[in-house]
């Protein structure tokens, strides 16, 4: 008997909580799943959290944040010089946004290039040491390689420089 | 799908917007003028299927150039910068 109120007082809660408690549901359930990571869900609820704004505006910041982490648009590649980068000739600052539907667009018009060409291009490759094959590069293995895009980061050290490539 | 049209551009210490608005409407009017004479030069030589992947090139040419948008390219190396923007 207990049970059984406590379960339709659990249902109630549910049903009357705020569109701001099931968004933190929603944000730790994309976390348990890992479509997102820990600090894609720290930004998230710190979204959700508030912070001065208005509630709609709350919800409005943490629907187009989600629909960013999820549906990435860009690649961001950033070369910083480190603290160990001294005199300016060593000091290099590269800050590159590339959109994703470039790979897309690129793929589709790769596709069209005539086979003698489309060779040249492959040997080319292969002479700088990359040995995939383009041409068997389709709208599937695309999708794929978008999606595993949208998991990219990397944050490595290369000649007293900070290198960052992350989705975005 | 729309093509940029503006593109901030900075060599050095010059940077200037480009209207790329103005652009497309001269490129639109070459390729009327164009493709037609194209389409009849190809049709007489009896090449026509290329006429099909010459247009199928300029398509993905158009969807490649609207998916730049949002590239963004700042280098900055020495005393040389190097800024390109596609809003």
């Amino acid at each position: 008997m207990t049970t059984a109120t406590s379960n339709t007082a659990a249902g109630t809660d549910r049903e009357s909580e705020s569109p701001m408690t099931s968004e933190r549901r929603q944000i730790l359930e994309m976390l348990s799943a890992g479509k997102i990571s820990a600090d894609e869900a720290e930004r998230l609820l710190q979204l959700t959290s508030g912070g001065g704004s208005t509630g709609s505006a709350n919800a409005t910041a943490v629907t187009t944040t989600m629909a960013q982490i999820l549906d990435p648009k860009f690649i961001r590649v950033i070369v910083e010089p480190d603290h160990t980068a001294t005199g300016n000739h060593a000091r290099h600052h590269v800050n590159v946004r590339v959109p994703l539907k470039i790979i897309r667009a690129g793929v589709n018009l790769a596709s069209l290039i005539p086979n003698d060409a489309g060779n040249m291009v492959q040997d080319s490759l292969l002479s700088k040491g990359y040995k995939g094959d383009l041409s068997k590069l389709d709208a599937s293995a695309l999708d794929e390689l978008i999606e595993a895009l949208q998991e990219l980061s990397i944050d490595a050290t290369v000649d007293n420089h900070l290198v960052k490539v992350f989705v975005e | 799908m729309i093509p940029p049209m503006v593109m901030w551009f900075k060599v050095q210490w010059f940077g200037m917007w480009i209207p790329l608005f103005l652009l497309w409407p001269i490129v639109l009017v070459l390729l009327v003028l164009l493709l037609p004479l194209a389409f009849l030069g190809m049709a007489i030589a009896g090449r026509l299927s290329k006429f099909w992947v010459v247009l199928r090139i300029i398509l993905a040419s158009y969807s490649m150039i609207c998916s730049m948008r949002g590239l963004q390219i700042e280098i900055q190396k020495e005393n040389s910068t190097l800024e390109i923007y596609l809003p």
